[in-house]
């Protein structure tokens, strides 16, 4: 789902190219950057702005109806499902991050 | 932890207002062979009434003492307060105001208003309920 | 945005609408045979008049809102067309020729009308409770 970079590295999996110079995989990333593709960092950024701007589009909608001055129903149920989505992804975005660094924490060692 | 529901209050007013507003198109409609009744309708409260104290400060004001002034914010506005009557559906012979397919009308939109408001307060508790699981609920 | 509540508010318009030509109806088949009223002479037909306007009832058919109106009764025409002519000497209500005027009541016709009425009012039934259900399916976009 997360879109490769350049030099064909799934952003999940940085260790995939780990050689034998000590450098820590943050480095790898960097590299990669310069090669032109997307910081990881920015694409989370992106992704978590997305969701934040959604939720708070969906709770000013839906105040707006209970307030009486929207009379749009599916429009209103349309944006609030899609901040539920966003937040499910960005929610779900975290885990698999989080748990692919305890993977590569483990590894070290 | 009270700003987490922020966003429930004005909707949780909503919910009771169609609530209200049920009852007293309900009464109407029993009404409507009275001769000389008028119709009653509810008004929304009006959320731009201004800044309240409890906005502007953060902090809800609280009665210490019972001699105190009283603040009038226990509760929500009374109901008396915003009921008006609703005369457009015209008199009939006997001097009664009621139309029974106006206020049919009123009770069907003022239900799908109350049904929406609530799938909103719900889908929005599923958003907060599912961050605070974890993100794994 | 024409929205759920404005189809509402035009369907309860037109079941008001039918109503007063219900009435209209009923009024008519009752005074069928009234050859006297107040003002004078036998029972004159009533038939209402409907109108478009618009949604907001101040502003007229707007054409950014499609042409959307509501129905409005605009007056409840009396029919003068002569009735009856029915030669009764005898009737009390008869004039000098002994011709007594009875009402322009078409039984036939009332039935007709009120068989329309009755339809209508149906259909705007039908109109409302299709609105209901097309906002429960979109109360389904979340679920």
């Amino acid at each position: 789902m997360l879109p490769i970079d350049g030099n064909g590295i799934s952003m999940l999996a940085p260790h995939a190219r780990l050689e034998l110079d000590p450098t820590p995989p943050v480095k790898e990333v960097s590299k990669a950057d310069a090669a032109g593709g997307a910081l990881f960092e920015d694409l989370l950024k992106n992704v978590v702005g997305q969701a934040n701007d959604s939720i708070n589009n969906a709770e000013a909608v839906g105040k707006e109806f209970a307030a009486g001055t929207r009379d749009d129903i599916h429009g209103t149920m349309l944006a609030l499902s899609k901040a539920d989505i966003e937040l499910r992804l960005v929610g779900n975005i975290r885990n698999k991050v989080v748990d692919a660094f305890y993977e590569l924490w483990r590894m070290q060692i | 932890m009270a700003d987490l529901f922020a966003s429930i209050q004005p909707l949780h007013a909503a919910l009771d207002y169609h609530l209200e507003r049920h009852s007293v198109l309900a009464s109407n409609v029993a009404h409507v062979d009275t001769p000389g009744y008028k119709p009653n309708d509810l008004a929304r409260v009006d959320a731009t009434d201004g800044p309240s104290f409890e906005g502007v400060m953060g902090v809800v004001m609280q009665r210490t003492n019972e001699a105190h002034m009283s603040l009038g914010n226990e509760g929500t506005a009374d109901i008396e307060g915003r009921t008006f009557q609703d005369l457009s559906a015209g008199m009939g012979n006997d001097g009664n105001y009621v139309s029974l397919d106006r206020e049919a009308a009123k009770v069907a939109s003022n239900q799908i208003r109350y049904d929406v408001v609530s799938a909103i307060v719900s889908a929005e508790l599923r958003c907060m309920h599912f961050a605070a699981t974890d993100a794994k609920g | 945005m024409l929205g759920v509540f404005s189809a509402m508010e035009v369907a309860a318009s037109g079941l008001s609408a039918e109503r007063t030509r219900m009435n209209t109806v009923a009024s008519n088949l009752a005074n069928a045979r009234t050859t006297r009223t107040a003002a004078g002479g036998p029972y004159k037909r009533l038939d209402p008049v409907f109108e478009a306007i618009g949604l907001d009832e101040s502003t007229g058919v707007m054409a950014n809102q499609g042409g959307v109106s509501k129905v409005k009764v605009a007056r409840i025409q009396e029919d003068t067309r002569q009735g009856m002519m029915v030669y009764e000497p005898g009737h009390p209500d008869a004039n000098a020729q002994g011709y007594v005027e009875y009402p322009n009541v078409n039984a036939v016709e009332e039935m007709v009308n009120m068989i329309t009425a009755s339809r209508a009012y149906e259909a705007g039934v039908t109109t409302i409770d299709t609105v209901k259900a097309m906002s429960r399916s979109a109360l389904d976009i979340g679920k």
